[in-house]
């Protein structure tokens, strides 16, 4: 048996020749399927967003949501880095409803991706949990558990109930966590509340036109 | 490991290890055939590379230049996951990464000649896939009374599902990475008692 440490050039090829040699074939082989597989990958994330999104928002719109988007960064607002995509819905040269794709940075495993819908008047249409990393059967209860929980964001907004009530009830707000977590609910209420504010101070440039 | 037979105890261990990380993606059964099915496309790829050219390389640059073809294999791997099988590459294939090293790692301890050790790694990908069966049917059934409970992950329309007994929660201790530790503590005890009653039956 060969001891896979001893390194004594005694065989064959120079070693660094085939190292780089090996190393090369391989980034190209990545770079090439990638560049291959590239617009199917997109095409299939376009289509795992495409139906929460759809659900979403209210029917009457007649451009294409999906690629009148924009992605803006808003950390001071979002508490995170992660950039935020913006999905708009016009009917003609009207604002009809918009859907912006938010992390929740401080979910108990991980950010908590969600898709919050707006109306232009700041009223929530909904809330989806896009992904997360929340503990099965514990955090990930919007899930199966309390599947309502997640409903009860509709038609809320900054003034019902009030700004400062955003939280949860034990922190004196008005929002009620699910059984079994208490961190999850919590990043998901302020990460919501946190994009109200962001649709409130930033409308003109959430809905100015895409790049 | 039940059924593994490598040619020295080290390379047990290292399959041994090589199981850990794949225990945490193999909750359910529909997880670990995928998960299973990767890690065997990667063994027996990385076998057949890094047999061929074990013998043209001095033994540390032929264990560097596995890593980077298994890496690659990993890689190329993950990008055709992400093309046909987007749902299971969100919930399973974050996992992937794990698999670039470890069938490297275990390719020095492969028999020398291609066919034989061809032959090995098929029977290491098998006892790997046929362990993370045993335990992702053992912890579904327990964790979620179901089996095939995430088969839309799947392509496809198909309704796979059995549902044995309803649970509100889950049983979480089951669907959790400890679990998959306690039931391969149990299945490693139930061997050695078979292996036992067999040996003093014998005597």
């Amino acid at each position: 048996m060969a001891d896979p440490t001893d390194n004594t050039p005694t065989r064959g090829l120079p070693s660094a020749a085939v190292l780089a040699v090996i190393a090369l074939a391989a980034a190209l082989a990545c770079i090439a399927l990638a560049q291959l597989l590239n617009e199917r990958i997109q095409r299939n994330q376009l289509a795992w967003i495409e139906t929460p999104l759809l659900s979403l928002l209210p029917p009457g719109f007649d451009n294409d949501p999906l690629t009148d988007q924009l992605s803006l960064r808003a950390e001071p607002v979002m508490g995170t880095a992660q950039p935020v995509i913006v999905y708009r819905a016009r009917r003609g040269d009207e604002r009809h409803a918009i859907a912006l794709r938010v992390t929740a940075p401080d979910g108990y495993r991980g950010p908590i991706e969600l898709l919050v819908g707006i109306t232009p008047a700041g009223e929530l249409l909904g809330v989806k949990v896009l992904s997360h990393d929340e503990t099965p059967g514990l955090g990930d209860a919007f899930e199966n558990r309390s599947a309502g929980w997640l409903d009860d964001f509709a038609g809320l907004s900054l003034e019902n109930p009030p700004q400062a009530r955003w939280r949860m009830r034990r922190d004196g707000g008005d929002f009620d966590a699910f059984t079994g977590a208490t961190i999850t609910p919590r990043a998901i209420v302020t990460t919501v509340r946190r994009t109200l504010e962001l649709y409130r101070s930033n409308q003109s440039q959430l809905w100015a036109p895409a790049p | 490991m039940t059924a593994a037979h490598t040619s020295s105890s080290t390379g047990n261990l290292w399959l041994t290890l090589m199981l850990c990380p794949l225990l945490a993606a193999g909750d359910t059964v529909v997880k670990a055939l995928a998960i299973g099915t990767m890690a065997a496309v990667a063994m027996l790829s990385s076998a057949a590379l890094a047999g061929r050219l074990r013998d043209k390389l001095a033994p540390g640059t032929a264990l560097a230049c596995g890593l980077l073809t298994c890496a690659t294999l990993v890689s190329l791997m993950q990008l055709l996951a992400q093309a046909w099988l987007y749902e299971l590459n969100t919930a399973v294939f974050i996992f992937l990464p794990l698999l670039a090293v470890n069938p490297a790692l275990l390719a020095p301890w492969l028999p020398s000649s291609i066919d034989i050790s061809l032959r090995q790694s098929a029977r290491n990908a098998a006892a790997l896939m046929a362990c993370l069966l045993l335990l992702a049917f053992a912890r579904e059934i327990v964790g979620r009374g179901a089996l095939f409970s995430d088969a839309t992950l799947l392509p496809g329309d198909r309704a796979l599902t059995f549902t044995f007994f309803r649970l509100d929660m889950g049983f979480l201790l089951a669907l959790l990475a400890p679990g998959a530790f306690i039931s391969l503590g149990l299945a490693l005890a139930a061997r050695n008692w078979l292996r036992q009653q067999r040996a003093t039956g014998q005597a």
